[in-house]
């Protein structure tokens, strides 16, 4: 193409003269720097998003966690919203009180239902050798005969963290000054089971027990019970009490002579709970899975003659009251007892040389016969003589 | 490393070296002297406020080359000018050369698409080579090249031949 053409319409497309000129103006003049209002508005916007975002995201992700977990456990239910939060009792000396938020000292209900969970050999030694105590101290204690539950272990727990005193005689002489009960020994084959002192006795009532158990595990299979199976215990005059849910307890005297008759005696009273004896092992299970979801630690067991799930917890908190309410609504069928606040609530006391008091209250299961080495006290009460 | 056009005098060097360079491609790129003016100004205004650090005198190029395209394109794709474009006509000035052949071949240069009439500007008459081409158009040499070749053969058949030095 032609150069020189287009070299010479290069040399007149410049600006002219006042464009120049407003452009020079334009540089001389003092430049304020521009502020860049709208970076600083869309990072202001971006920062108001995350932090917005922050919580939302953290309590969607709560939300759906906690829903998720709830239909879990109930697949057909549609979760809208969180429940009430359970009550619970604080485990005090040898009862506890509920608990709704605020202590009410005056509104003790120290029942048979809200009593302290025992522990068993294995959950005793298993907490000891953790605290620190050697398989001697542990053989020791065991063989003392006192019933440790677990709000008196924490109980002493605490004590022992202030007092440092991470003894056998200390936790001998904790368990004296607390009156606990007294461990037979035994392992009966019975719901509940803690021993009673001067109880009746309890054979015919223990026979009859094993006996419904043997035609309940013939007809329904191992560990298996009818759905209107609410539990069984013996109550204080030594006769077998067998629990009939409610909704499904008959009109006539069939069933009730059916059980007798599975028994084989006619001492068999009956009561009435809310829920099977099956429902209260699912209940069971479902809060024992729930308290391993949010990482507590639990003891969970089932009191036949209140008919409900007790749950021991060293601590609480709202997501686990907000699933305990889920699983029930009603408050009734679990009791939640929280047994740090015991410990930590409960002045120390001295140890005394008096002799464990003994409940005379017999308790659901029981034992048929006392050990041939236990002695009576001045009350009369057979009991294992603490070795301490 | 050159330092940021902060002093007059080195913006005013600046100015003399390109201002043909970017006025030229602003005025092929929008076909109006008020656009050009402005588009002028406003590139070496954002050259001498942006304080940006060039590597080498190729680099600055490049940066006002792409700097022109991309401000021009922003003039002539504003809703406000294509609202305002029958008024503007009436008092914008027509690109007028001083010899009636140069105004022929920029009225056919006007004519071919943006895509052609770019590189065609570029190439004969700020004489880039195909490589700064592509650099300032965001696109392949052979791209350019391809353009170019197209670009010609409409200016040819447009001109019907002349002012080709075949």
């Amino acid at each position: 193409m032609n150069k020189e053409l287009f070299a010479s319409m290069r040399e007149q497309m410049k600006p002219g003269e006042e464009v120049r000129a407003a452009l020079t103006e334009k540089l001389s003049a003092p430049q304020k720097r521009r502020v860049p209002v709208g970076r600083y508005a869309a990072i202001a916007a971006c920062a108001a998003v995350v932090i917005a975002a922050v919580p939302v995201y953290r309590a969607v992700q709560d939300h759906l966690k906690w829903q998720a977990l709830l239909d879990g456990f109930h697949p057909d239910a549609v979760v809208e919203e969180f429940p009430e939060l359970h009550s619970y009792v604080l485990a005090d000396e040898l009862g506890c009180w509920p608990e709704d938020g605020t202590i009410t000292e005056n509104s003790t209900d120290t029942g048979a239902g809200d009593r302290d969970q025992d522990m068993t050999d294995g959950e005793l030694a298993d907490n000891m050798l953790e605290a620190g105590f050697t398989q001697e101290d542990v053989d020791g204690y065991l063989a003392s005969g006192w019933q440790m539950t677990w709000a008196k272990w924490w109980k002493f727990y605490h004590l022992a963290e202030e007092s440092g005193e991470w003894t056998l005689e200390a936790l001998l002489a904790f368990s004296q000054a607390e009156g606990l009960a007294v461990n037979t020994g035994e392992a009966p084959e019975m719901p509940g089971g803690a021993f009673a002192g001067d109880a009746p006795d309890q054979g015919e009532a223990v026979a009859a027990y094993q006996n419904l158990l043997a035609r309940f595990e013939a007809d329904y299979g191992p560990g298996r019970y009818p759905e209107w199976y609410g539990g069984a215990y013996i109550d204080e005059h030594g006769g077998l009490v067998v629990n009939i849910v409610e909704h499904l307890e008959p009109e006539g005297k069939e069933l009730f002579l059916q059980i007798q008759d599975w028994a084989g005696t006619d001492r068999v009273a009956f009561g009435s709970s809310t829920l099977s004896l099956d429902q209260l092992r699912e209940l069971q299970d479902r809060v024992l899975a729930v308290m391993d979801e949010l990482g507590l630690s639990a003891g969970c067991g089932i009191n036949e003659e209140m008919g409900r799930v007790e749950l021991t917890l060293e601590e609480v908190n709202n997501a686990a009251l907000w699933m305990l309410a889920e699983l029930d609504p009603a408050g009734t069928a679990i009791l939640v007892i929280v047994a740090r606040s015991a410990a930590l609530d409960a002045p120390a006391e001295e140890p005394t040389a008096a002799a464990p008091s003994v409940s005379h209250t017999i308790q659901p299961g029981g034992t048929q016969k006392v050990p041939d080495d236990a002695i009576a006290d001045e009350n009369g009460v057979i009991a294992w003589e603490p070795q301490s | 490393m050159n330092e940021p056009r902060r002093a007059s005098g080195e913006m005013d060097q600046l100015i003399d070296r390109y201002q043909n360079m970017v006025y030229g491609l602003a005025l092929a790129r929008t076909n109006s002297s008020a656009d050009a003016d402005d588009v002028f100004q406003e590139v070496f205004l954002a050259c001498f406020r942006s304080g940006k650090i060039f590597r080498d005198e190729e680099h600055r190029k490049a940066w006002l080359l792409r700097t022109t395209v991309n401000i021009s394109r922003r003039y002539t794709a504003s809703t406000w000018r294509r609202k305002t474009v029958p008024l503007s006509e009436q008092a914008d000035i027509p690109v007028l050369f001083r010899e009636p052949e140069e105004n022929l071949v920029w009225e056919a240069v006007q004519k071919l698409e943006e895509n052609y009439r770019l590189p065609i500007y570029l190439f004969y008459f700020q004489e880039l080579s195909t490589e700064e081409i592509a650099k300032a158009l965001g696109i392949r040499p052979g791209a350019v090249r391809m353009r170019l070749s197209r670009g010609r053969d409409m200016l040819r058949e447009m001109l019907k031949g002349d002012f080709f030095d075949e």
